[in-house]
Formats: C-alpha cells, structure tokens, sequence
C-alpha cells in the first residue's frame, strides 16, 4: 500500500448498514473507532480483508444492547420497570381487597359459566363426529305423506341399501340396522338381564362406522347368523376378566334363539346417535323377518351408506324419485321423499319417528350459546366498569406520577399491568371453578368426563386468553383516558372525575340487567308452562296407576294374572293394552264402510280391552264404551273426537253405528276387518302436551296387548307393587318384573324442559349475581365521589331518607330502563317458545311485573347497606378536606 | 454488600481502562486487552461490554478528540469510577483469599 494512495474509505455499504441500524447517539462515536482500526488494519492486511473484517465487524456489533430503539424512552421498558408495575399492581390490590374479590370473582364466575356451556354446546354439535369417514357417510330418510299426514321417518325398508349399492356406483357400501325394542339376554340360570339397546347391525358395521374391536375380528364378527356381540361393560360384568368368545348364550328379541358371542366391542362414546349394549348380526334377522325383508314397503330399518369421496349428495338425491319409482311403482312413489343425511347432522335434526336416540334441540343448543356469550359479556363489561371506575378515582396518583417523570406509554403498561393481574387471577379461578363443578356438571347432562369433549390444552387456553383479552380491554380503557389528564389539574383539584366515562358505565350497566331479567323472565316462563303441564286436565286419570309391562308366560296366562290382581286390595280396576299415554302408539289405515278402497286414512289405534275406559276414566262423547257382556263388540271400535273429524263425520253421535273398515296397505295383527263404531271418547292426551291430539281408534285385539294399567286405591302404593311382584314370580319366574307409574312416565315426556328450567334457574342466578356484583362496586364508587356532595346536603339540613333517595335514584332509573329494554324482546321470545307445545299457558303480564320487582328488589338489596351507610355519615369528615 | 459479579471479560476491560489511564477507548482497550492476553477480542464485545459497566456505575465516559484518521469523528474516552475501583479490588481480595486457603502447591491431591 503506498503511502500517497488517497485514503481508501471503509466499505459503504457496511456504513450505510451501521448508521441505519444502531442506535444514533451512538453512532459517532462507533463510527469513529471503527475507522480508526480499519486505518491500522489497512496497514497490514489487503483491502479486501480489511474490508471484510470491517463488515464483520459492524455485524458483530448489532447486538441489542446497541441497537436502534424505536421508542426513545427503552429504558423505561427493561425488566426492571415490570418488577415496579406489577408490585405496585399488587399493592393496589391488597388495599383494595374488596374491589378486587369481586372483581375476581365476577369475571372468574362469568369465564367458568361460559366454559361450561361451551363444552355443552361442543358436545351436543360433535355428535358422530368420532366415525373416520364421517364425512362420507349419510343415513337415508324419509318423509311420507298419507292422507295428509305427513311424517319423518329415521327408518325405511330393507332392500334399499344392497340395491343402491348394486345400483348407483357412487354408494361404495351401505349398512343396516334393526332395534327390537328390548331384548331378554340369558347367559345361564343366575346371569340374566335385559336390555333396550339390541341391535341387529350388518356385517359391514365395523368397517363403514370405524368401530373396532377388543376381541375377535371385525371382519366375520357379525357375517354369519346367530353372531352376537357384547360390549365392554357387559362382557365385564356377566364375564368378568374371562373372554367370553365363542360361549353361547341365549337371546330373546322376538323369539328366544342361541347365539355364539364373537366379539367384544367398547362401550360407543356419549357421542354417537345409535347407543348399543348388544350387537347381533343382521344375518339372523333375515331368518326372523322372512320374506318382509325384501318388501320395499315394510318400514324400520335404520340404512346407512357411504359415498365415494367427492360426491355431492344433492347429485345422488336427485336420482332417488326415479329409482324410488322403479321399485314401488308410480301410484306410491309419490308419498314418499327420501333424502340423504349426513351422519353429522342427525342428532340435531327434526325428530324422526323410530329413531335410535332422542334429538337434541338445536334451538336449545343455539339458545345456551348465547346464553353463554351473555354471561362472559355481562362479567367482562361488569369488569371494565368496575376497572374503569376504581382508576378514575386514582387520579391523583395519576397526577403524581406523571409530575415525577413517568410517560405515558409508562401509565398505560401500569394500569394494564393491573387489569391483567386481576384478570389473570380471575381466569386461575375460573378454572378451579370449572374442575370444582365438573360433577355437578357430568351429573346434569349425562357426559362421561369432561376432556374427551375438548383437550385440556385447548380448554385452558382457551381460558386464558379469554382471561387476557377482558384484562387487556379493561385496562386500556382507564390506561387510554386518565394518561389525558394534565397533571397540574389533578393535582389541584380542579379535575373532575366524576363525570369520565359515566355514560359508559351507566349504559354497561343497563345492559347487565337487561340481560338479567331476560333471564328471570325466561325461568318464569319456563316454570309457569312445566307447572301447567303437571296440572293441566288430560282428559285421563294419570294418579295412582301402575304398569307394568307383560312379558314371557303372562302373556298367555293374562285373564287369570287380570284376575288375581283385581282380588288384590287396593286396585280398582285393571286393564290390559297395547301401549299407554306417553308411549308410542301403532298406526294403521282405516276408512268407512262404502268409501274408496283407496281413501284411507291413518289413525293411531290402540288395543284395549272392555276395561279401558274405567281403569283410565275417560269420558265418553256418544255412544258406549266396550262391554265385556257382549262378545260381538270384540269386532267393535271406539274413536275420539279427533277421528270422527279426521274420517269426515259431522258429529260424534253421527259417527255411532257407522262401520269402519280396516284397510290393508301397512296391516299387522288386524282384528275383524270391518266392525260397527260402538261410542266417540272425548280427545284425551296420549300423546304430551307438545302436540295436538291425534286421531285414535280403540280396538280390542288380544295379540297385541303389551302392559296391564292397574288403578289403585291406596295410601301405600310400595305394598301393592310387593303383591303384584309376588304375583308376577308364582307365573313367571323367568323374566324380571318391572313396573312404573303413569303419572311418573307421562312427566318424563318434558324431562327436555325441566333440564331446561334447571339450567335457566342456574344461569339467571349467576347472572343476577354478576350484575348485583357490578352495581355494589359502583354504587361504592359513586357514593365515595360523592361524599362531599352528601355532607354538604346534609349540613343543609337533609334527611337521611332523602339522601338514600338521591343515591338510589341514579340506578333506580337505569334498572327500570332495563326492565323496559328487555321486555319487548322477552315476549317475542316467550311467545315463540310457547307456540312450540300444542298446549300452553297464556303469558301474563304479572310475569313481567314480578321479573321487574325481582330486580329493583334486588338491586336495591344490594346496594342498601352502602347507601344507608354515606347516608348516616358524619358530615364533618365528609367535608373536611376541603 | 451486595454482589458485584464481575464476568472475566469485564474485569479485563476495566483492568484494561485503568491501566490507559484517561486515554481508554473502544480501539485502545481493544488493543491493550490484546497485548496482555494474546487474543484480539471482537469490536462488539467491547463495546458493548463498555457501555455496560458504565450502566452499572463502573465507569464515566465522555466524548472528546476529533481526528483526521476517525474522519472527523469524535472518539468516547472512559475512566474508572470509584465504584469501578472498588468492584476492582473486591474481585482481588476474593481471588486471594481463596487462593491462599488453597494447602501448599506440593500437596494437592490430584486425581490418580
């Protein structure tokens, strides 16, 4: 390098990277010794590693320590300062030790409502969820329309699978199902047990629903007839740790047969539609039902099938009415309307008639959902308010600080800093909240364990970022506001704070009780139609009647075990029928005699004997009831009021001596085809109170008698149900004998809407607790702003009533602005959910007025002790300050 | 007292100042660390560890002394504080100390 070489400069570049990069104060300086050695380095190295260890240099020196901040005042930011604000946080907080329990405890209770509902609603909405292929897989329906009825069928007939299959190279493979409605299992003398939950299944079972197996292979478990299949529970119980492949045990569904068990599956998860304890191979129906199995009109099996991937249902649905058509001709088709419905959406969809598994409300899950979101909604406004009210009395400390330096990029990071710790600490006992109910909870809605629905680390999350979002907005908005004020006004007193942010706060809380008495009046409307279902006239006598169902020998040994128990003290009358109020009645067509073979209509009919109408005390219209005495009334038939209109009568009395004929499209176990119409029964309710009463025919048929409906007279029902056992055992002492009440099972119709009303009394009462909460924390706050104002009042000479007056007054008026929010929209509400049930109560306006009361009531309750109490204060210490 | 934690490399930078005696900065410590240690330590380090211990008190700094080499630039002259000193002779006193408890040179057991 010669000396008189112009000074070479350091690489441009590496500058250009140096001076945009590092802090500015500092650049000079770094600049200058990085000159400097680059000059020395010159001397004994070439340029061009000069140059690079000038680059690397420079990079070397782009550690944070030096770097450029984008906020001048960083070290305000280090961690130093978080050690500052989160102590203050809590200092705050311990001489606040009211303020922050509540607030706590608000937003904690909200957070922990509203995680419970939501794992409801997950549950109800992930129904079937569990399958692999679910995407792929829908259940054929049908809706058929008969004489202008229309009903939803789950189930359609059994040849339509295998045909679709055959038929349409779309459906890959189908399955079906058939669920007698109970079956007698027996293993050996001591281990015998029924169950409701048989299903015969297909053998394509395992392999379409991602069932598997424990023991035993899935692919011949259920091919061959006389298969069964025990789940894990049963298997364990009867078998203990034993396999029990391969034994044979006994089943009775429609008639007894041997079976071999080839398999144990796992109990299925709360979460499927089709609940099963016992699986048997569809193969051995086939041999039962005989050649029905290939009638296409023979109704009841459940049919799945699953698409090939990238098919669109509406495509294949499309080509249904044709194939339809092909099979049952063009005169039937027409009634029917099959569709295809995605396993997924099953348990939320309209009930259908057969169906494997009660349908969960969709309405009611949408309705708990928001329930859910008005709750967290009321806790985090009610957090907000309580936050914002509490720093806008720190003002001075406000003041004070800013006066020693702090910026208010500084104020802000406080104030968050200490919603955050609240919030923070709410969410922690949300949790424990959550953990605490959980069987409560399990107990209430019947879910087995709380983590299969939601992994805890989602749930928890979840939590916690509920807990940070309500802290991060409750702090900004106080942090935003007060970092406004001039500290010299503060300071000198000259601020006013009792104005910030008033109108917000009043209308958070406007809005906290509205929610809350649309609770309240939702829990009374609830309670006013369940009390009204208990007492409503049913047209029956529903008190004081046992059932019991008939089974094995009493069968055919009716008449004598009819007997015996009327000899039986304490029963008035027995009866013996096909089905009872509350429970699932057959159908069939019938018409009058003369009129078009093809015009009939569907009733519902019931088989009863001469002791029908005594035993449930029905009254009669016209006409007579059956009469033991005369045998050709065994071909007779008795209608309610319903029929006689639906068949076109004009008049009960018009309809008695009329004949009626039975007609044959869907016939069962039909008596005599035609028979004179003996008597018109007023409409009873066999049905519940959710929908109208059907058209119904009586009829006595002996085969298809299912229960004996015994009326008691008696003060000690538990010793009749003893005798009646007793006499059951000496006739059959095989079966179980098993038994219930009228009054019982009808009421467990509405066990939809008493889990409802168990939930919204819950709910209201934890919302009311929510709001109550806020409006103490206000109410504490505003009187303390006001503390002057009060004894200044006072010394002039008012009395302690009429200053507990001036600070009611304020929220006084906005409850009741919340009363009249919420009104219109309960109603609304109120009425729709009403109209759902066929009968109902009329909604009366003492509802609304209660609801109103209730909350006034309450709120003044809650904030009486603190308005009592700045009422008697000494007006001395109020005003001495000044 | 509360700790002083003095890392190696800081003790060497303030040993290094002490010793330039009102003429210590970044290229001059650098190349005095280097004379006494035999490795050259990165323009960073230095730097950075030279604006820490003036953070903690160690050390006063002010800039000064423009010239035709820098390109007119400035350069940041430090000198020990007291603080510095004492952080200093703690470091010492602590090595010492341990060191004299140490039992004589010929006698240390040593691994067999």
């Amino acid at each position: 390098m010669m000396p008189e070489d112009p000074q070479p400069t350091s690489p441009v570049w590496a500058n250009a990277l140096l001076e945009h990069m590092c802090r500015p104060e500092l650049y000079e300086e770094l600049r200058g010794d990085l000159e400097e050695a680059f000059q020395d380095r010159l001397q004994q190295t070439p340029r061009f590693l000069a140059d690079m260890w000038y680059l690397g240099s420079v990079l070397w020196l782009l550690r944070p320590s030096l770097l450029r901040r984008r906020f001048p005042y960083a070290y305000a930011r280090g961690p130093l300062m978080w050690k500052n604000y989160l102590l203050v946080a809590l200092r705050v907080l311990r001489k606040q030790r009211g303020y922050a329990f509540i607030n706590v405890a608000g937003l904690a209770v909200g957070i922990a409502c509203c995680v419970l509902i939501a794992l409801y609603v997950h549950h109800e909405r992930s129904y079937d969820t569990f399958h692999p292929d679910a995407a792929n897989l829908y259940k054929i329906v049908d809706t058929y329309t008969f004489s202008g009825r229309t009903t939803n069928s789950a189930v359609v007939s059994a040849p339509m699978g295998p045909v679709m299959v055959e038929r349409f190279p779309e459906v890959l493979s189908t399955m079906r199902l058939t669920k007698p409605p109970r079956g007698l299992i027996t293993i050996d003398a001591e281990r015998q047990f029924e169950s409701q939950q048989v299903l015969f299944a297909d053998s394509t079972f395992f392999d379409m629903l991602g069932f598997r197996l424990i023991q035993g292979t899935t692919e011949t478990a259920l091919t061959a007839p006389l298969s069964i299949v025990l789940t894990e529970n049963i298997a364990r119980t009867y078998f203990g740790n034993t396999s029990p492949l391969g034994q044979r045990i006994k089943l009775t569904t429609f008639a007894e047969r041997e079976y071999t068990i080839t398999g144990v599956i796992a109990d299925p998860p709360s979460t499927t539609h089709m609940p099963f304890e016992v699986l048997v191979s569809f193969s051995t129906f086939e041999q039962i039902a005989g050649a029905s199995i290939n009638n296409w009109l023979a109704y009841g099996y459940h049919t799945y099938v699953r698409l090939q991937p990238g098919v669109a249902p509406e495509a294949l649905r499309a080509k249904l009415p044709t194939f339809i058509e092909e099979h049952i001709g063009p005169d039937l088709a027409p009634k029917y309307n099959h569709q295809l419905l995605p396993i997924t959406d099953i348990h939320l969809s309209i009930p259908r008639r057969s169906q494997l598994s009660p349908s969960g409300n969709l309405m009611y899950v949408y309705l708990f959902a928001a329930i859910a979101v008005f709750i967290l909604l009321i806790a985090s406004v009610n957090f907000i308010n309580l936050t914002t009210a509490r720093s806008v009395e720190r003002a001075r400390e406000v003041g004070m600080r800013k006066t020693l330096g702090a910026h208010s990029r500084q104020l802000i990071y406080q104030f968050l800093s200490e919603s955050l710790l609240m919030s923070l600490a709410g969410g922690v006992l949300a949790m424990v909240l959550v953990l605490s109910v959980q069987p409560l909870f399990l107990n209430l809605t019947g879910f087995e364990q709380l983590f299969t629905l939601i992994p805890p680390g989602l749930l928890w999350g979840s939590v916690f970022g509920l807990a940070l979002a309500v802290g991060v907005l409750a702090g900004a908005y106080p942090a935003l506001v007060m970092t406004r004020f001039q500290p010299l006004d503060v300071l000198t007193g000259r601020f006013q704070a009792i104005g910030a942010g008033a109108r917000l706060r009043k209308g958070l809380v406007v809005l906290q009780f509205a929610i809350s008495i649309l609770l309240i009046i939702g829990t009374f409307v609830i309670d006013a139609q369940l009390r009204f279902f208990q007492s409503h006239d049913l047209g029956f006598e529903r008190e004081q009647v046992l059932t019991v169902p008939i089974r094995g020998a009493i069968g055919a040994k009716r008449t004598i075990v009819k007997d015996a128990l009327l000899e039986l003290p304490g029963v008035q009358a027995v009866t013996t029928t096909s089905s009872l109020p509350g429970k699932n009645v057959g159908f069939g067509p019938f018409r009058l005699a003369g009129g078009d073979v093809d015009d009939n209509a569907i009733l519902n009919r019931l088989h009863v004997d001469a002791d029908f109408g005594e035993t449930l005390g029905v009254t009669f219209a016209a006409g007579r009831d059956f009469s033991r005495d005369l045998p050709s009334d065994s071909s007779g038939f008795i209608l309610n009021e319903a029929a006689v209109q639906q068949l076109g009568l004009a008049s009960a009395d018009a309809a008695i001596g009329r004949d009626l004929v039975v007609g044959t499209a869907t016939a069962t176990t039909a008596a005599a085809a035609t028979g004179p119409i003996l008597g018109v029964v007023r409409d009873f309710n066999f049905k519940s109170l959710h929908s109208t009463v059907d058209p119904l025919v009586m009829l006595m048929a002996p085969q298809g008698y299912q229960y004996f409906a015994i009326k008691l007279n008696t003060a000690r029902p538990t010793t009749i149900v003893e005798h009646v056992e007793q006499l059951w055992r000496t006739h059959e002492p095989a079966y179980p004998f098993t038994y219930s009440f009228l009054d019982q099972d009808f009421q467990g119709q509405y066990l939809a809407e008493d889990q409802l009303q168990t939930l919204f009394m819950t709910f209201t009462a934890l919302a009311l607790f929510i709001a109550c909460l806020g409006l103490v924390g206000l109410v504490t706050f505003t009187t303390a702003q006001r503390t002057k104002e009060i004894g200044v009042r006072k010394v002039l000479g008012a009395s302690v009533s009429s200053v507990v007056v001036l600070v009611t007054k304020d929220f006084t008026q906005l409850v009741i602005l919340a009363v009249g929010l919420a009104l219109p929209l309960a109603y609304l509400g109120a009425e729709a959910w009403l109209a759902s049930f066929a009968y109902h109560t009329e909604i009366s306006p003492m509802l609304f007025i209660g609801a109103g009361i209730l909350a006034l009531a309450l709120a003044w309750g809650a904030t009486g002790s603190q308005a009592v109490r700045a009422a008697l204060a000494d007006p001395v210490k109020a005003l001495r300050h000044e | 007292m509360k700790g002083i934690n003095l890392g190696e490399f800081e003790e060497l930078v303030l040993l290094a100042v002490c010793i330039l005696n009102g003429e210590a900065y970044g290229v001059t410590v650098r190349q005095e660390i280097e004379t006494h240690t035999g490795r050259l330590p990165s323009f960073g380090a230095v730097h950075a560890t030279l604006y820490r211990l003036q953070d903690k008190g160690y050390l006063r700094s002010k800039l000064a002394g423009a010239t035709e080499k820098r390109g007119g630039r400035r350069k940041r002259l430090f000198v020990i504080t007291s603080a510095g000193l004492d952080a200093l002779r703690q470091a010492r006193t602590v090595r010492e100390k341990m060191w004299s408890l140490i039992p004589r040179l010929d006698t240390l057991v040593g691994l067999p």
